[in-house]
């Protein structure tokens, strides 16, 4: 018997829920919720809208999961979907959305208003980011975005994965120990 | 299972590491239990999806994105 090794947990979870396990797919929307999420605000004006994008990009995802195959990184595939929903979503609000004449300043500067808060949380990531060594960044964004486990980083950069794994969450430790980032996790841990 | 061994366990859970069923369901008996701790799984998996979103943004422009 061979032992699959998935690049993550959602991953793990896409191939259980493929199998039939209901359980896994309510985990696994969970699980993407939060990502998908941050990737549409960046393109509403409100988080309203966002969480109204993120139930239809989380459907088409479930949609399309049968054509993934779980051994390969989700997160760029789901980044598609995300922001090809985040457009036709956009593309539909320029069709149907009338601005009174008088009211157009006003809008504008609301929605540019909104567009900063959620720039601002992320300049806010990139600016503790910053702090960080640069092999903790390096180790971030191979387990974060290219969803390489911690053996595949490990080889990388010729460490154990072991470390890695310390180094990771250390790097993540000091990250929300950041006031700012802090300040943002905790208005956005209702969500 | 205390506050601070959930702390040290808190990335291999976020991770999806935690695997040994014993230890999971004490993990996450105290997290229905613990409002604290539950906050900071919380604030860990959001700060992990802002990150994700983050490294995708920045590679938004220079990535081709599959097409659906």
């Amino acid at each position: 018997m061979s032992l699959i090794v998935y690049p993550n947990p959602e991953s793990q979870l896409l191939a259980q829920y493929i199998c039939g396990d209901s359980l896994s797919g309510s985990a696994l929307a969970d699980r993407l919720r939060y990502q998908v999420f941050y990737l549409v605000r960046q393109y509403t004006s409100t988080s309203e809208e966002a969480e109204d994008i993120t139930q239809d990009c989380l459907l088409r995802i479930f949609e399309g999961m049968s054509t993934v195959d779980p051994e390969r990184p989700l997160y760029p595939w789901i980044c598609a979907i995300a922001r090809n929903c985040s457009i036709s979503w956009m593309r539909q609000q320029s069709r149907i959305k009338s601005i009174p004449l008088e009211t157009v300043t006003e809008t504008l500067t609301s929605e540019n208003q909104f567009d900063s808060v959620v720039n601002g949380h992320i300049a806010l990531l990139e600016k503790a980011l910053a702090c960080l060594e640069p092999l903790d960044r390096e180790l971030l964004e191979q387990k974060y975005y290219h969803e390489l486990n911690y053996t595949e980083i490990g080889a990388k950069v010729n460490l154990s994965a072991d470390c890695v794994r310390k180094r990771i969450s250390r790097a993540l430790d000091r990250l929300q120990g950041d006031r700012s980032v802090m300040s943002v996790l905790e208005e956005e841990v209702k969500m | 299972m205390k506050c601070e061994q959930i702390g040290r366990k808190l990335q291999s859970y976020v991770d999806g590491e935690l695997t040994d069923p014993q230890l999971l369901e004490r993990f996450e008996i105290h997290l229905t239990r613990c409002e604290s701790c539950h906050r900071s799984v919380l604030a860990r998996r959001k700060l992990v999806g802002m990150l994700k979103a983050m490294f995708g943004l920045q590679r938004e422009d220079s990535t081709v994105m599959t097409p659906l």
